[in-house]
């Protein structure tokens, strides 16, 4: 796992909530809809931030209840995008 | 931008965000294709707005349609009672039938149709989606059918307040009936006999502001899903002759306008412009608080946006700049014809009593308006459209 990923996650997280010290006190393993308590809106802005500030594209039908399960775990996701859409580029 | 969002102790469930990352890949998937042509389109809308009447039992003072400079107002006396027939919105389901068109019914008031019990069941067989505008007057007496829509109805309750203000802006009395009624079908609701959603909607007014934290708190006491405070879609004289000036000279070809002045000019209920700071105060107020069900601002306006928009200017909120709803949705009138907008019923492209949905949708008149509606970008009137920050970019 890059950890500049995992950072970069938190502090998007930090920015939806609204808690700008919430990007050092985040763990790994918090869930963001259960432990966090992101709401719809939250859910929207957030995965938004992310495709802007990673320059991916998401496939919003692959997120679901366990992506979201921890910080970590959807961090591997955006890893894994842009590892698999870096590639595409590289290609074309 | 979500400063001004009040908090929310309601978790997402497995269900709602299935339907959120739907929604989300819906949108995303439509921008890169308008990105690549920017006249694309959904092979078939994914929402029909169906008007089922024009007819309204309320004439409540901010109404764009009923009140005394409403839309609706200067139509012919058998023009107001339209309602769609029964024959033609099962053709419109029918031919939606594949994409499985979630709808938005309004009216008018839509209870008020004089075979609505019929369009709900016709709507249950055909197994839509449904979000159902209502004044709630008439939730009883139609309780039957509105059950038979099952888990995918979200009726929209306009609410304008607490007896006070909503009796001062929707006639004395309505607030003891709507109340009554949201009473019963919440009772369903919790007893498991209802499989629908609640929610609210509440006018942002003079009337209200001052009151929005009570409101809120009623809502939270009464089990609604959602509160939505609505800012008034006031379109000040300045935008709507700067939208005269853009009809003129690019889209005059779609036919005459609305009562011969563009229907933009009926979109007159403003708030004071010296309550602003009182509002600003307010909204900052309600941010900080947390309910135990959904409270929202529509649009989601900073504070620094708040004066223009409520002053009726055409910047839009939100950052919006891209309306997806020509790309994925129709509007269908009481009268049977089709609309690209749906709160301006200039814009037709056609009569679903004659053309098929399809048959319109990719037809010439609405290929030339998506082309038209591209190049302008986003029109000054485009700032109060809701579908706009429900459905754009």
């Amino acid at each position: 796992m890059d950890e500049t990923i995992l950072r970069d996650v938190k502090n998007l997280l930090a920015q939806v909530l609204h808690d700008p010290g919430a990007g050092q006190r985040l763990r790994d393993e918090d869930d963001l809809v259960m432990g966090l308590g992101l709401e719809s809106l939250q859910m929207i802005e957030f995965l938004l931030s992310v495709e802007t500030h990673f320059e991916v594209a998401l496939d919003f039908e692959q997120i679901d209840m366990s992506t979201l399960g921890s910080v970590r775990q959807f961090a591997a996701l955006v890893e894994e995008l842009l590892g698999a859409q870096g590639k595409a580029r590289a290609r074309g | 931008m979500s400063s001004s969002r009040p908090r929310t102790s309601v978790k997402l469930d497995a269900k709602s965000l299935a339907e959120l990352m739907r929604k989300m890949q819906n949108r995303s998937e439509a921008q890169r294709n308008i990105a690549r042509e920017p006249t694309w389109a959904e092979p078939l809308p994914r929402e029909v707005g169906v008007q089922l009447t024009y007819r309204c039992n309320l004439r409540c003072v901010h109404c764009y349609q009923w009140n005394e400079a409403g839309l609706f107002q200067p139509f012919a006396p058998e023009q107001q009672r339209d309602e769609l027939p029964l024959p033609v919105l099962e053709r419109v389901l029918t031919q939606t039938a594949e994409a499985r068109s979630k709808l938005y019914v309004w009216g008018g008031e839509p209870l008020l149709h004089s075979q609505f019990d019929e369009a709900a069941a016709l709507i249950a067989r055909f197994g839509r989606a449904v979000n159902l505008c209502t004044n709630g007057l008439l939730i009883e007496p139609h309780l039957e059918a509105l059950r038979a829509l099952g888990p995918g109805l979200v009726l929209f309750v306009s609410v304008d307040g607490l007896e006070p203000q909503h009796d001062a802006m929707r006639g004395r009395g309505t607030f003891a009936k709507v109340a009554r009624q949201l009473e019963a079908v919440l009772a369903e609701k919790r007893a498991g006999r209802f499989a629908g959603e609640v929610s609210l909607s509440c006018m942002v007014a003079d009337a209200t502001i001052g009151h929005l934290a009570e409101i809120a708190a009623w809502a939270e006491r009464l089990g609604v899903n959602s509160l939505y405070f609505q800012y008034p879609w006031f379109i000040g004289p300045e935008t709507a002759r700067a939208m005269d000036a853009v009809w003129a000279d690019r889209l005059s070809w779609l036919g005459p306008l609305v009562n011969g002045a563009g229907s933009w000019h009926s979109y007159t209920h403003a708030i004071s412009p010296g309550l602003v700071p009182a509002l600003q105060e307010e909204v900052a107020a309600l941010a900080g608080r947390t309910f135990g069900i959904r409270v929202l601002f529509q649009p989601e306006l900073r504070p620094d946006e708040l004066p223009e928009f409520i002053g009726g200017g055409a910047r839009p909120a939100e950052g919006r700049t891209l309306c997806l709803a020509i790309a994925n949705r129709m509007e269908v009138l009481a009268d049977g014809r089709a609309c690209s907008c749906k709160f301006f019923p200039e814009f037709i492209v056609g009569d679903v009593r004659e053309s098929s949905v399809a048959e319109l949708w990719h037809g010439q008149r609405f290929r030339e308006l998506r082309a038209a509606m591209r190049q302008l970008g986003l029109m000054p009137i485009c700032s109060k459209c809701t579908v706009l920050y429900q459905n754009g970019a």
